[in-house]
């Protein structure tokens, strides 16, 4: 019986311990879940009293804002035509919409109003880009099919770029 | 005359008795019903949903599944323990009930939901309301315990039992509470933090009430 009661209340206090540890450190990190904020979003995105919002209307707006935040993919954030004088302290510099989305914060923390503009504004201007690229890359098509067939000539998947030279070795072996 | 008031007296007594615990019975097992799709391990219900970023550490993950295992089985087994059939004739039943009751509470229940109150719903004050509920549902569980085990102080056990029992039923009152104050039109924070506190001091203040009526002094229930 003795050895049950200071098993549980070790238990007790390591969890209380350790709770507050968890809670500091997330604190810290800026991690630490914020529920009201959701609710506050809700009711500043409606305009209205607390009270005449009702729980269907809260999750449907809390899933369109996440599915919006889903939407944007990291890939749209690739860059291109990089240039060593672009980098401070080795990192890439951050693209408009890239310091957009780390305003926004992870997509499961829906922090405030503006940031479903934010998030809006982000999307139209990801689609902007896309367009312009999709317009660059139909010129390029035909580097891109070569690329692929020099990839298929290459069966431990290095590519290699075709070049005379490397057909005329290929011509070479194959009459050896 | 005097026996009519008697059989008046022992019909009204009864009559309370199912009042109050046909209820708590039939809210308990719906309650542990309701836990059970918690058992598939899927994280697409709703308060998994809104906690998808608590849900991610593997600590609170356990601390949330094994509290819930805990609160469904101490809710079942306490369910036994206050009746006095059982009691009388089978005090065997009541036993192994009242061990099981004490070691899911004090071992895993009170621990585990102590640490998921940092994280709980709520602004500052209802997290220190879920601590103070969990600080006072392992103390009192603690004292009844010891009360029956080592000091063979039933009657002290039993006011403790009660007290440790009103917080173990918050889980029950607290959803009462919560679909009360929604229909009412309450907005969804403010009907969490009133159907918290009154769960939580209403349910203390019930379970004193009952000590209270029942003991000749009470001041000494709560040292003893």
């Amino acid at each position: 019986m003795k050895t049950l009661l200071i098993a549980a209340t070790l238990a007790f206090i390591t969890a209380g311990i350790y709770g507050a540890i968890d809670v500091s450190r997330d604190i810290k990190n800026g991690t630490f879940i914020q529920y009201q904020d959701e609710d506050k979003i809700v009711v500043e995105a409606f305009g209205k009293h607390d009270n005449t919002i009702t729980e269907k209307k809260k999750k449907q707006f809390i899933v369109k804002n996440k599915a919006s935040v889903a939407e944007i993919k990291v890939s749209d954030f690739s860059m291109s035509d990089i240039k060593i004088s672009d980098f401070s302290r080795g990192e890439p510099p951050m693209l408009y919409e890239a310091l957009l989305l780390e305003k926004v914060g992870s997509p499961d923390s829906v922090k405030s109003a503006d940031v479903v503009t934010a998030i809006n504004d982000t999307i139209t201007a990801i689609n902007e880009r896309a367009n312009e690229k999709s317009q660059k890359d139909s010129s390029n098509t035909t580097k891109k099919e070569e690329r692929k067939f020099s990839l298929k000539l290459y069966s431990r998947g290095r590519p290699r770029p075709i070049t005379k030279e490397t057909v005329a070795v290929q011509s070479d072996s194959t009459k050896k | 005359m005097y026996s009519r008031k008697l059989t008046a007296k022992k019909a009204l007594v009864t009559g309370g008795l199912i009042l109050f615990w046909a209820p708590v019975i039939f809210l308990s097992l719906l309650l542990i019903y309701n836990t059970l799709p918690y058992f598939t391990f899927n994280r697409d219900i709703s308060f998994l949903e809104e906690r998808s970023v608590l849900y991610d550490k593997p600590v609170w993950r356990i601390s949330f599944y094994v509290h819930i295992f805990a609160g469904a089985l101490c809710i079942g087994a306490a369910l036994l323990q206050f009746s006095s059939f059982i009691l009388k004739k089978r005090k065997r039943i009541h036993i192994i009930s009242g061990k099981i009751y004490v070691f899911v509470v004090l071992l895993i229940g009170a621990p585990s939901g102590f640490y998921m109150t940092f994280f709980a719903k709520g602004g500052f004050l209802e997290r220190a309301c879920f601590m103070l509920m969990a600080v006072f549902w392992f103390y009192s569980t603690y004292k009844g315990f010891v009360a029956a085990a080592r000091e063979k102080n039933f009657l002290s056990h039993k006011y403790w039992m009660i007290r440790s029992y009103a917080m173990a039923l918050t889980a029950v009152t607290f959803r009462v509470y919560h679909i009360l104050f929604y229909l009412w039109g309450f907005g969804h924070f403010d009907n969490y933090a009133i159907s918290l506190w009154i769960s939580v001091f209403g349910n203390a203040a019930i379970a004193e009430l009952i000590i209270f009526s029942q003991s000749k002094k009470y001041l000494t229930t709560l040292t003893t």
